[in-house]
């Protein structure tokens, strides 16, 4: 056989691959994308949507400024129910509720909110319907165990730190969805810093890279064990995000290479974790900016912070601060396209103010556990060690507020189209391919 | 399985979730025919 049919069987070989691959993937979207019998609620909401129903609390209530929202499964089908503050629920409820039903709008023409909605599987919602309390300790004992400890951690610390700065503590440990305040979430997005609020990959694997010490003197088998367990029970107990699963499933990889003794490669753990995310989830890639920007944070990361790290001899080592300019700079360029797609804000601001704020996280992070533990068990122990948290997070705020009272601090791009997005995105993949490409033969000849 | 294989086997999995989240299950297919057909 010559050797040009053998290279256009390879071809062929590989397109019927991605062939099949495809065929699998619209596949898997359409299973994801077909809703469970639905017949009952459609004809309550035909004939007015007036209806009682009851159920469990499926999700943590998430607190918002003007309501909290809860998320009630019954048979199968879950419902956003918008309540009062008070009387408070929490999540393994059971509640009767009664009130209209209604299939979520899309109330601006840039966000889908239904199709949002959809990707968790809530088809429906309620505005403050009537709402009893029927049972307690539904759902998971695990899930409940760990909602209940945040509860203890969030409010051990509002004990001895002030707001906002307790609540700014919350997210950033925990990723407590508490009410920071309108005014300044607005502030952490003008400075392009609200990632670590929300709890991003780096806290994350923050979080895992101090479990996984924490347990090192342990014999291997009981550190891999009580590391893998510890990583699995803080990403249920923050509830679980896209970039937390996502920033967790990494960390695993981690452990068990190091375990194992393989080598840990990490473009394909962040390939593989995002494949067997959107196996689960089909719809997180298209409807979960969260999972979108972690993924993207993480590729540039990977592949453009060092290309990057090598030109900036003239940075200082010192307190990883090149390491830490490098990666901030190769993800504000990397995110940028999609935020100004999804947000429609170009902070001007967010590599400086990354850079100052991100360098005293982990501290930060490590004085707010500690607090909060020790405050679980006395809060005037904790008072000295709420002093020095405050300390570091008045730093983070006043970086945060300062910069974000700057004029020229952020300014709105609106109707950045979908089709300039991906065209940028191609030709960064491009890029970065070439870059690293050009690496590869440099580090081959040296 | 070659690292070229899984990149492609990814690759198609990924462009065909994302196909189907723009169009229904029958638009999907016919623009997964009409690439089928660029290429052969």
């Amino acid at each position: 056989m010559s050797i040009g049919k053998v290279g256009a069987r390879k071809l062929m070989a590989s397109f019927a691959i991605f062939l099949i691959a495809t065929g699998f993937g619209m596949a898997r979207y359409e299973i994801k994308d077909t809703p469970p019998n639905l017949s009952r609620f459609e004809s309550t909401i035909a004939s007015g949507g007036k209806t009682e129903l009851s159920g469990i609390v499926v999700d943590e209530p998430d607190e918002r400024e003007k309501n909290t929202r809860l998320i009630v499964e019954t048979d199968n089908v879950k419902i956003l129910v918008y309540a009062q503050h008070y009387p408070e629920f929490e999540y393994g409820d059971e509640l009767s509720v009664s009130g209209k039903l209604k299939k979520p709008e899309n109330f601006s023409g840039d966000f889908d909110w239904a199709g949002y909605l959809a990707k968790d599987d809530i088809y429906y919602e309620m505005l403050y319907p009537k709402i009893n309390l029927v049972a307690r300790g539904k759902g998971s004992w695990v899930k409940r165990q760990m909602f209940a400890l945040k509860a203890k951690y969030l409010s051990a610390l509002s004990k001895v730190i002030p707001e906002p700065y307790a609540a700014f503590m919350g997210g950033l440990t925990v990723g407590a969805k508490r009410a920071i305040g309108k005014n300044l979430l607005e502030d952490f997005r003008k400075t392009g810093i609200i990632h670590i609020v929300v709890l991003s990959g780096y806290n994350i694997s923050l979080v895992a890279d101090t479990v996984m010490r924490a347990v090192s003197f342990l014999p291997t088998v009981f550190a891999t064990s009580l590391g893998v367990l510890g990583i699995i029970l803080f990403a249920v107990m923050t509830g679980a995000s896209a970039t937390v699963v996502r920033a967790s499933l990494m960390s695993l990889l981690v452990v068990l290479a190091r375990t194992t003794g393989r080598v840990y490669e990490i473009t394909w753990a962040l390939f593989l974790t995002g494949f067997f995310m959107v196996l689960h989830n089909p719809k997180i890639l298209r409807f979960d900016a969260g999972f979108q920007l972690s993924f993207l944070a993480t590729f540039a990361i990977i592949f453009l912070a060092p290309r990057i790290e090598e030109k900036l001899h003239f940075i200082p080592k010192k307190f990883q601060f090149r390491e830490i300019f490098s990666a901030t700079l190769a993800t504000q360029i990397f995110v940028l396209p999609l935020l100004l797609y999804k947000m429609g804000m170009f902070s001007v601001v967010s590599v400086p103010v990354n850079l100052l704020v991100l360098i005293f996280v982990p501290a930060t992070m490590l004085f707010g556990f500690i607090t909060g533990a020790v405050g679980m068990f006395s809060a005037l122990l904790s008072v000295p060690l709420g002093w020095i948290s405050f300390a570091f997070l008045r730093y983070e705020l006043g970086v945060v507020e300062t910069f974000a009272k700057l004029p020229f601090a952020s300014f709105n791009v609106s109707n950045f189209p979908l089709w300039l997005t991906l065209a940028v995105y191609i030709l960064y993949g491009f890029l970065i391919y070439k870059l690293n490409r050009r690496n590869t033969r440099k580090n081959q000849v040296a | 399985m070659s690292q070229k294989r899984m990149a492609i086997l990814l690759a198609g999995f990924i462009g065909g979730v994302l196909l189907r989240s723009f169009l229904n299950l029958g638009w999907a297919f016919a623009g997964f025919f009409v690439f089928y057909l660029s290429f052969r």
